[in-house]
């Protein structure tokens, strides 16, 4: 990592098993319930059009000239942060038999993140209305997903501030009265204010990384600390709400409070718990549920390690509704109890490791990985680190992260059909 | 062993037909560390009509089979197989198709143990009448959850339109109905007959050494004894005079209505390279009519008739072809409209120039590129590809082959207002 400016780094990942570059730019902010939507709508205009290239075909066009160069934007949550990522992939010059491929690139992004298509402090008119148009659609459509939808219900319930509740991308409800000039708000903010991550993933020198991210103008700043992971005293009372739709299947899902943080003291332990448990195949979960009681094709389990979450979602008819809740707070017992076998856990932290030596087969696995790793100051990890604390992991310590696992929140989303 | 060799992808494919009929694909990368393994057979659930392997008739099955099977080689005499996976740290997974069932390994070590148990697993079945039973409640499930997947019942619907006889009509997973009649008989008479190493191909692509790769399947195989191989006798309803429906909607509990706007196509007769080239011909087409570079998406943009979930597709297949395009709108009639006024005014089109056409495949090339990175997508491309003779890695070249004029000549000639259908699904009122 180089630290270019304050709160600006710079990620070199030199590799040349790849046939393209791989380039990032990732703005974080603390996670604030009024910045969510607006990022969203910010990273949504910034993916749209610029100040000279104002429609889709200009931004679209410009991109397929660079070699079929392509671009997009987003935004996520990091537990207590909110990333908006600008992502450019392009083909590696040597593909092409061109040289300056990076150089080019690399304006391009420029010309996205210095001259957005604004106009007397804010965004071109037509096209915020017709994003806003576009991100109602999108939230409106989490409904029409029966699977996220009772996703989303669930995070509403077991979370108790906004910024945690909505969705990683906001809210309908800020859409009402959002104003262009506000986003513009955000953007400046966003440009001043954010820490800065620069990654690079291909075959390019750091020279040639340096020269051109020089065209970067961004000025130093100090970024605003947060301790990046959601951690609150859990242990309230059991929150349960139940709604019913006119649909064939009926879906559970269950959140249990977990002290699991990326890389923490129970990091390893909650991967290797969360793949028994029924992350995986051979997972006690989908062997009960699914392969001995036949109740379910889709069941699963799922730790969100920022927030130390655990989820369960499982498809089911009806009348197994209970029976299933039971089985899987008997399977929670069990594992509390050690009542795993040595190969489960054995198979588990093969499959585990397995998935970490995957990371460097993809440039944006690679970015991912380090990035998280640099949210929490531990950039220097390695993956045979990683591999070898996977390793250490003994039975006592899952059965003695099961007794800390509680059940906190239940949503039903109930198929009237069945 | 045939060695070909893509000198300006740096990509090379080792392959060799064995005694008994399996056809292999090795592709190396050695500098990646993964390895992803298929085993796929071509067959699919529009393979429901066919003359069993010993047998002189005609059988109809119930729709289904094909994936079923799919879920019930996972049971193997030594148990669920994706238990033997994880301990050599592989993941498994499968999927069936309208015309393919493939399986799929992928793992970092222990190559030769991943690509004998998936070898073996499939050519080792065992099923037994009580897991037969039991899938049955699992399968269930699996078609309900699709039932309510909005983007599913679009999908289903538009084929149902265009397909009123063809069995592509009916869900993979067959229906609640039919798959109560699965027996392990007809699972044994579909396996013996679709699942000989003649009708199967395995592809590996990433860390291997392709000779010793490919001794060890010819270790495995010549341990193995097969009957000999047979032409299979396929009899799948045929379309041609069947007339399509026009337009049907459905009330869904959705918030957004969603519209696919299809023509079905008849060039799904092409074989090896020219099926090859006609896809990739349709893809351009596709593109330059209603890609994010064309007047037509920046109208339908800013008209708010379209939003991200907006696309296309072209689907070719074994027995059939069609286009799709749609997706939400606020206004789904007009968007239909549009789209359609596009596909039977081609001839017009602003968005067909040669000018349009040079971005559009400098796009698409770069997109493959991209793709190439991932071992994942390379293994597809040999399941997915219309034949046998041509690679993913043929794609560049014959991209590049292709002219304008030809592809005006398929664009006028494959729109045409008899072929072309309206599925909606609309927000149910309460």
């Amino acid at each position: 990592m180089i630290k270019l400016k304050q709160g600006i780094y710079l990620h070199i990942l030199p590799t040349t098993k790849f046939k393209t570059l791989s380039i990032q730019l990732k703005f974080r902010s603390p996670l604030g319930a009024d910045q969510i939507t607006r990022r969203t709508l910010l990273a949504n205009m910034m993916d749209i059009n610029s100040k000279y290239y104002p429609t889709q075909i200009d931004f679209r066009k410009k991109l397929s000239e660079l070699y079929g160069a392509s671009f997009f934007t987003d935004v996520s949550r990091y537990g207590n942060y909110h990333v908006l990522s600008l992502h450019m992939d392009c083909i590696d010059e040597e593909i092409i038999q061109e040289t300056g491929v990076f150089e080019k690139v690399m304006d391009f992004m420029r010309q996205v993140i210095f001259f957005p298509n604004v106009y007397n402090g804010a965004f071109h008119d037509a096209t915020f209305k017709r994003e806003v148009e576009k991100l109602r659609d999108d939230y409106l459509s989490r409904y029409d997903d029966k699977a996220l939808y009772a996703d989303d219900k669930l995070n509403t319930l077991y979370f108790d501030s906004p910024e945690h509740q909505m969705l990683s991308y906001g809210q309908i409800s800020d859409l009402n009265d959002v104003a262009s000039s506000e986003v513009y708000e955000t953007y400046l903010k966003m440009i001043h204010e954010d820490q800065i991550d620069i990654f690079i993933v291909g075959n390019v020198s750091e020279q040639e990384v340096l020269s051109s991210s020089q065209a970067f103008d961004f000025h130093p700043r100090d970024p605003e600390w947060r301790d990046p992971f959601y951690k609150i005293n859990r242990h309230r009372e059991l929150k349960e709400e139940t709604e019913s739709h006119d649909i064939n299947q009926t879906i559970l899902t269950m959140g249990f409070s977990t002290p699991v943080y990326y890389q923490e003291d129970f990091y390893c332990t909650g991967l290797v718990f969360n793949g028994l448990f029924g992350g995986m195949t051979h997972s006690k979960l989908f062997q009960t549920i699914r392969e001995e009681e036949n109740i379910a094709y889709a069941i699963s389990s799922d730790i969100d390690a920022f927030r130390g979450l655990l989820s369960v979602e499982a498809g089911i008819e009806f009348k197994d509704m209970e029976k299933t809740q039971t089985i899987i707070l008997q399977q929670l017992k069990e594992m509390r109890e050690g009542r795993f076998t040595d190969y489960e856990l054995f198979q588990t932290k093969e499959l585990l490791k397995s998935e970490l030596h995957q990371i460097d087969d993809s440039p944006h696995a690679m970015i991912e990985n380090r990035y998280s790793l640099s949210l929490i100051g531990k950039g220097d990890l390695t993956i045979k680190d990683w591999i070898r604390r996977i390793d250490s992991v003994e039975r006592e310590d899952v059965s003695h992260l099961a007794e800390s696992i509680n059940l906190e929140a239940i949503f039903n989303l109930i198929g009237e059909n069945n | 062993m045939d060695i070909k060799t893509y000198a300006e992808l740096n990509e090379v494919i080792y392959s060799e037909r064995l005694k008994n009929g399996l056809t292999v694909k090795l592709v190396p990368k050695s500098d990646y560390n993964s390895v992803y393994a298929v085993l796929f057979t071509e067959y699919g659930s529009i393979d429901h009509r066919f003359i069993p392997r010993g047998e002189r008739e005609y059988h109809a099955f119930p729709y289904g089979v094909a994936h079923f099977l799919e879920h019930k080689l996972f049971e193997t005499r030594k148990g669920d197989i994706s238990q033997v996976f994880s301990s050599q740290g592989a993941s498994v997974n499968a999927y069936t198709s309208n015309t393919k069932t493939a399986f799929l390994c992928s793992f970092t070590t222990n190559g030769r143990q991943n690509i004998e148990t998936l070898l073996d697993f499939i050519q080792d079945p065992f099923f037994s009448h009580q897991s037969v039973e039991d899938e049955k409640s699992i399968i269930s499930q699996e078609i309900q959850m699709y039932k309510d997947d909005p983007e599913w019942a679009l999908t289903q619907g538009l084929i149902e339109n265009l397909y009123p006889e063809h069995p592509v009509r009916i869900d993979v997973a067959g229906t609640t109905e039919s798959v109560q009649s699965v027996t392990v008989e007809m699972l044994k008479q579909n396996y013996q007959t679709f699942y000989h190493p003649d009708n199967m191909q395995m592809i590996i692509v990433g860390n291997i050494d392709p000779a010793e790769t490919l001794q060890w399947i010819k270790d495995n195989q010549t341990k193995k004894v097969f009957p000999l191989p047979m032409k299979i006798e396929r009899r799948i309803k045929t379309e041609a005079k069947e007339p399509i429906t026009k337009s049907r909607e459905v009330h869904l509990t959705v918030n957004l209505a969603k519209v696919s706007v299809g023509v079905k196509g008849h060039y799904y007769k092409l074989n090896e390279r020219e099926a090859f080239r006609h896809v990739i011909c349709m893809e351009i087409i596709l593109d330059l009519l209603f890609g994010e570079t064309s007047a037509t998406y920046l109208s339908l943009y800013n008209d708010n008739l379209i939003d991200d979930s907006f696309s296309y597709d072209y689907v070719f297949e074994r027995g059939f072809d069609y286009v799709s395009i749609g997706g939400d709108s606020r206004n789904p009639e007009e968007l239909a409209g549009s789209i359609q006024n596009i596909l039977l005014n081609t001839g017009l089109n602003p968005d067909l120039t040669f000018g349009h056409y040079s971005i559009v495949k400098k796009k698409l090339i770069g997109e493959y590129i991209q793709d190439l990175n991932s071992l994942g997508y390379i293994a597809h491309q040999f399941i997915d590809l219309p034949s046998d003779k041509v690679s993913v890695f043929d794609y560049l070249s014959v991209l590049k082959s292709i002219t304008f004029e030809e592809l005006k000549v398929v664009a006028e000639d494959y729109f045409k207002s008899e072929r072309i259908s309206v599925f909606t699904v609309k927000p149910k009122m309460d």
